[in-house]
């Protein structure tokens, strides 16, 4: 059932995949992607700190778009879940953005994944706390 | 009945020269992120300026570099003491003259980079930090730099990125409870803007690359 939700994500020309976690990273499932999982969560790891550091300053992240040169990561916090597009081109983020949004709702309603989701819930500030930070990453969160 | 406005509107110059030429007793009020400024006329002449922590000529020189902020002139207003003993426009052309000779500085290459940035509509504030989240400059004073700590937020994207390390990070666009954040690399720095939450960053950010000189 997710995978039809993925594919409609998929379907939208330039989306080389996308994928969803819970807000401990895990990876609930996947489509188009070559990247392995323990790649995809150092990705949504890396943007639930960012989310986590925003919910610290008592602003609440629910979406995060990431342009680069030819290359366009999107991603949607809803609901204790994270769903992630990588995307080669910026101009269909209209349209990606709205079939992201409507995806996230749909996939949620799976049990499945509303379980995992549920079971995973936990202080944002946790990400913060506990986890591995190099060098660079210590000294920056230290300045706060 | 006092005139109101946002000097993005009226430059500060043009307000002192109305009030001058009127020949008006007056007290105009400029706010700006919570700070207060104040220039005082009579019979059409600045006789004396507020902006903490100068007083008299200085705080005009001072006010006249503000590229935005609102402002209240109120009629029939008389100044407190007098401080300033310069005609009005020997006063604005001083102050044009400093501005213009500060205009090769670092800061005023970012305030010409601000003035156009404010120009777009939906840009609340900007400003510039290094890479430790030191600010540079900024349009307002009171920007939350060390509360959110963007330096962190950069890192991680760029951390995140590394599967696909022959991109260059163009924008990092975030959704917040009220306001958009944009942020972008600017030469050795990083320059953030807020936008009401309305506007979206694909609108946006040809006309911010636009505004910065990256195109």
């Amino acid at each position: 059932m997710i995978e039809r939700w993925f594919q409609e994500i998929q379907n939208i020309p330039s989306v080389k995949g996308s994928f969803i976690t819970t807000m401990r990273g895990t990876v609930m499932g996947k489509h188009g992607i070559k990247e392995s999982d323990r790649q995809l969560q150092n990705m949504a790891l890396r943007i639930l700190r960012i989310h986590a550091l925003m919910h610290q300053s008592g602003n609440k992240l629910s979406e995060i778009e990431l342009y680069w040169n030819h290359l366009l990561i999107i991603g949607k916090i809803s609901q204790n879940a994270l769903l992630v597009t990588i995307c080669e081109d910026a101009h269909v983020i209209s349209l990606l953005r709205i079939t992201m949004n409507v995806s996230l709702s749909h996939i949620l309603q799976e049990k499945k994944i509303s379980k995992k989701v549920r079971s995973h819930a936990t202080d944002p500030g946790h990400l913060l706390k506990k986890g591995t930070f190099d060098e660079e990453e210590r000294a920056l969160l230290a300045q706060k | 009945m006092a005139l109101i406005g946002n000097l993005k509107d009226i430059k500060l110059p043009s307000l002192i020269q109305l009030n001058c030429m009127e020949h008006n007793t007056a007290k105009l009020t400029i706010e700006r992120a919570g700070k207060f400024g104040f220039i005082y006329f009579e019979n059409g002449q600045v006789t004396h300026a507020e902006y903490d922590p100068f007083l008299g000529e200085e705080a005009v020189y001072r006010l006249l570099s503000l590229i935005d902020g609102r402002f209240k002139v109120e009629s029939d207003v008389r100044p407190p003491v007098r401080t300033i003993h310069t005609n009005w426009s020997n006063l604005l052309l001083e102050g044009m003259h400093k501005l213009d000779h500060a205009q090769d500085d670092a800061d005023n290459i970012y305030f010409q980079m601000f003035e156009r940035l404010l120009t777009i509509r939906g840009i609340t504030s900007a400003w510039v930090m290094n890479a430790n989240g030191e600010m540079l400059a900024g349009t307002d004073t009171e920007v939350p730099e060390r509360a959110l700590n963007i330096p962190f937020i950069v890192l991680q994207v760029k951390r995140l990125a590394e599967p696909y390390a022959d991109n260059r990070l163009e924008f990092i666009s975030m959704l917040l409870n009220n306001a958009r954040l944009l942020i972008t690399p600017y030469h050795n720095e990083i320059l953030a803007i807020t936008l009401e939450k309305k506007v979206k960053s694909d609108t946006v950010i040809p006309l911010v690359k636009q505004a910065v000189g990256k195109i």
